[in-house]
């Protein structure tokens, strides 16, 4: 089993069983874990910093699974869901899956099959998380522009010459060309195609979709 | 009067008696001395004689032997005083002297007395004999006033004669003969005898005047008795005539007496009765026998109407014979209302055949069963002779024969009705279900003398219940299996948590021992585990199938809280699924319940599942189901369940509780139907009402059992 490092993985369930059952499970494939009894004891715990998955019960008392799924999607957290079921129902299936569950299990499961989803669902955490960490840097580049800086660089990856830039602005192509080489030196790139990669990694659609 | 010339026969004799003995007195010689006491003799014989007879006669009494021997024996004495000279008392007179007898002069003979004089006062003696036993005899007749008066007196005079003419005739004393004066004390109270009794006559004469004055006054006395009676009364004459009939009976009849005298009272007497009526009447009249009869007697109005005439003899004063009296009385309605009673005894017997229905008699005293005849048939019993309670018991199933007896030894020593179902086994080998009831009668000293009862055959009513009960059994069997069916997502649920905790354990294990990374202890604990989650899926398989089992129904206590636990433990995943909250509120010392456990179970069950049921549309937040348990009043236990959901329909309300009738989209419509069958079978009431706020509250009431719990 490939663990990527610094992960853990989170258990909540109501059922004592079902809990003690997981732990052991957990740590015999040397996964480190944390259960909990109801998702609002795990939504108090502070967000684990390296790759997370979360295994819970779609029903429970209290705030269910599909309720937690909801409240961490709304928080933007990257823990990624593997669902466990006593009685599952196809729609409830269908709903997490849209949501972005990585999967969903009837209990009672098979062991290899929950580990499985745990191990795709730790790697696609971490990938999520080193994403997201690229997209910051990206972010905190980017914000070094001014303005009219970011202006000029939309519009750049868009794939307009300066020319084309200066009509579109309203300015002289000689005050684009300024903006745009101060820019390349602050975001540290040397072509227009590591300046796109840098905007996409930010998230940042270009100017005209803006 | 006989006995009245007798005495006068005897009177003048001692008047002549008396002359004599005065000459005696006067004699002058001892030949004319002689003379005198020689014709005395004669005068004697007459007394005596005439003194027998008076006994005979007016006494009635004295031996007729002695009474001839008296007789006899004087008249012998009488011949020998004129065969002897100068007579039978002296051989002969010698002298006379003259002594002074009450200051005169008198003459006493002196001579030599004839022995052939004790002949004669043999005959005296004889006569005071024969007086002496008249007199007892009429004494022990009980006329003692009779015997001491006549009796007595005659007695008394006539020793003293006797005696004193002895005396004198043998000469022991010196004086003149004065017999004639006993004699006429004998005649003064013979003569006081014979007029006492017409004294007495002419009392009873008029005491007999008084009395017919009486017997007139009663007569008048009875003719208003009797109309006054508010019976007909009719009198009829030695000659079978009717010579009376009262004011009730010319009443009744309309008529007057005239028409009704003698033979006119048969004129209304029905046709078709007379006959018989008038051979009654003659042949009672001619045998002197009191009769009774009924017949037809026309009333005013023209209704013949039923009477019951009773005749007897009647007699005057005297014994004799005098006619008849009779008395009749309206017996219409009696006659009617006995024809009603055969005729609804007939009715009676008619329909208790119909229905199989047997009527019978326990006569404890002599144990004798009397039945009707159809109930003999039916036992195999002959249609007349003995039957005892062994004999009844005998039939009776074995299984049923102890519980029988306890039931009727119930009923006569505590007065209980007596109500028993039984089985019986005819000489066939058949065996019949019997319903029977009865009731002890007392005797007047309170003791139990008879059990008097019905009985009726139920074989096809128990046929019929064993059946019902099978169904019920069933239904209720499929009804818990369609209860399991709505309750698969919660057994799923139930059962999926230990399996997933054992593959869990058991995958880890196997990964530990691969890894070559084994922790004994942790292994221990870990196996621990997997049993306790094996013992767990037992449990939920057990409960599962204590409810789908097959089985009739067991009677035992059951505490309503455990019950309730016992339910919730079951209810609870579905509660979760549906994020329902699940409350409870009970009764913290309940008295127990008698039932089954099952059955119990599957009430509560089938009332939580329809509070979840009506909560579908809830908002989750509102979602609750309370169960509660409490004590009410009466002792009775209820148990509610109270949902926050949709509540009952109007429409619905009247239907709640029958079969087929349903709400739900995919329900069977049993779920309540049964709910009640079960509850009403453990003697309890089942309601359901709408709740203030929202949703319902079911709830059933059971009573509590009537043995102390233990619990």
């Amino acid at each position: 089993m490939r663990i990527p490092p610094n992960s853990l993985v989170f258990a909540i369930d109501d059922d004592a069983s079902v809990r003690k059952g997981l732990t052991r499970l957990l740590r015999s494939a040397g996964c480190r874990s944390e259960i909990f009894e109801s998702a609002s004891d795990f939504l108090k715990r502070e967000q684990h910093a390296g790759p997370a998955c979360v295994i819970v019960d779609v029903r429970m008392p209290g705030l269910n699974g599909m309720d937690l799924q909801e409240t961490l999607i709304q928080r933007r957290r990257e823990e990624q869901l593997v669902f466990i079921t006593g009685y599952g129902d196809i729609s409830m299936c269908a709903q997490a899956m849209k949501a972005g569950a990585v999967d969903f299990l009837p209990k009672p499961f098979r062991a290899d099959d929950l580990l499985g989803c745990v191990e795709r669902a730790l790697i696609r955490s971490a990938e999520q998380r080193r994403r997201s960490l690229e997209e910051d840097e990206a972010r905190t580049l980017l914000g070094l522009l001014t303005p009219r800086e970011l202006e000029v660089m939309q519009l750049v990856v868009t794939g307009m010459l300066n020319k084309q830039i200066a009509g579109e602005l309203g300015t002289a192509e000689k005050t684009v060309k300024v903006h745009r080489g101060r820019a390349m030196r602050k975001l540290n790139v040397t072509s227009v195609a590591e300046l796109v990669r840098l905007t996409e990694k930010a998230c940042l659609a270009p100017a005209a979709n803006v | 009067m006989p006995a009245n010339l007798v005495f006068s026969v005897m009177a003048t004799a001692v008047a002549v008696f008396s002359a004599l003995e005065l000459a005696m007195m006067r004699a002058e010689t001892p030949e004319q001395f002689g003379i005198v006491v020689r014709w005395i003799h004669v005068l004697v014989w007459v007394i005596v004689v005439s003194l027998v007879i008076f006994v005979r006669l007016y006494l009635r009494a004295g031996r007729q032997w002695l009474a001839w021997a008296v007789v006899g024996l004087r008249t012998v004495s009488l011949i020998l005083n004129f065969v002897f000279s100068p007579n039978i008392n002296f051989r002969q007179i010698t002298a006379l002297r003259h002594v002074s007898f009450l200051g005169e002069p008198v003459s006493v003979p002196a001579g030599v007395p004839n022995p052939w004089m004790l002949v004669a006062q043999l005959s005296l003696l004889l006569l005071v004999i024969f007086v002496m036993d008249a007199t007892i005899v009429v004494w022990r007749r009980g006329d003692r006033r009779q015997a001491l008066m006549v009796g007595g007196s005659i007695l008394l005079f006539t020793i003293a004669g006797t005696v004193e003419g002895i005396t004198i005739t043998w000469g022991i004393v010196s004086m003149p003969l004065t017999a004639s004066l006993f004699y006429q004390g004998l005649v003064v109270v013979m003569a006081y005898e014979l007029s006492y009794n017409v004294l007495h006559a002419a009392g009873l004469t008029r005491r007999l005047e008084a009395s017919e004055a009486g017997l007139h006054e009663s007569e008048e006395r009875f003719r208003i008795v009797a109309n006054a009676a508010p019976v007909l009364i009719w009198m009829a004459d030695v000659d079978k005539l009717c010579n009376f009939f009262n004011k009730p009976w010319l009443k009744f009849t309309g008529r007057s007496l005239e028409q009704e005298l003698g033979n006119g009272w048969a004129e209304g007497v029905h046709p078709d009765d007379l006959q018989k009526c008038l051979k009654i009447y003659t042949e009672a009249f001619d045998a002197r026998k009191a009769f009774v009869m009924q017949y037809r007697l026309r009333r005013y109005d023209g209704e013949y109407r039923w009477v019951s005439d009773q005749g007897v003899g009647r007699h005057d004063a005297q014994g004799n014979f005098a006619g008849y009296i009779g008395s009749c009385v309206d017996v219409t309605e009696l006659v009617n209302k006995d024809a009603a009673l055969r005729e609804s005894e007939e009715r009676m017997r008619l329909a208790a055949d119909a229905v199989n229905l047997g009527i019978w008699e326990w006569d404890l005293n002599k144990d004798e069963i009397w039945a009707t005849n159809a109930r003999r048939a039916l036992l195999g019993w002959p249609a007349a002779g003995r039957i005892g309670f062994e004999a009844f018991i005998s039939r009776v199933h074995a299984d049923d024969r102890d519980r029988v007896r306890q039931t009727i030894d119930d009923a006569i020593h505590k007065g209980k009705d007596y109500d028993s179902e039984y089985r019986l086994v005819l000489p066939d080998g058949i065996v019949r279900w019997m319903a029977t009831r009865g009731s002890v009668h007392l005797d007047i000293n309170g003791k139990p003398a008879r059990l008097l009862g019905v009985s009726i055959d139920i074989t096809a009513r128990k046929q019929a219940e064993l059946e019902a009960q099978q169904r019920r059994d069933e239904l209720g069997h499929l009804s818990r299996v369609a209860v399991m069916g709505e309750m698969a997502a919660s057994i799923a649920h139930e059962l999926n948590q230990p399996l997933s905790g054992i593959i869990s354990n058991a995958s880890a294990g196997r990964r530990f021992i691969d890894r070559g990374d084994v922790d004994v202890s942790e292994l221990r604990d870990l196996l621990g585990d997997i049993i306790a989650d094996g013992s767990r899926a037992g449990e939920v398989i057990r409960s599962i199938q204590g409810m789908v089992k097959k089985g009739s129904r067991v009677s035992q206590q059951v505490n309503l809280n455990d019950l309730v636990g016992k339910v919730l433990h079951m209810v609870k995943p579905n509660a979760m699924l549906q994020s329902c909250e699940l409350n409870t509120s009970l009764d913290p010392d309940l008295p127990a319940v008698d039932g089954d456990p099952v059955q119990l179970q599957q009430v509560l069950l089938n009332l939580v599942i329809n509070a979840f049921d009506a909560m579908h549309d809830t908002p989750v937040t509102h979602r609750k189901v309370v169960i509660a348990t409490e004590r009410n009043v009466d002792g009775a236990i209820r148990t509610s369940v109270r949902d926050y959901g949709v509540g009952i329909s109007e429409e619905a309300r009247e239907r709640l509780f029958d079969h087929f009738f349903t709400t739900k989209r995919d329900g069977l419509g049993m779920g309540l139907a049964i709910v009640r069958s079960i509850v009403e079978s453990h003697g309890g009431t089942v309601t359901g009402e709408n709740s203030q706020g929202a949703g319902a509250k079911f709830s059933f009431t059971l009573p509590a059992s009537a043995k102390t719990s233990a619990a």
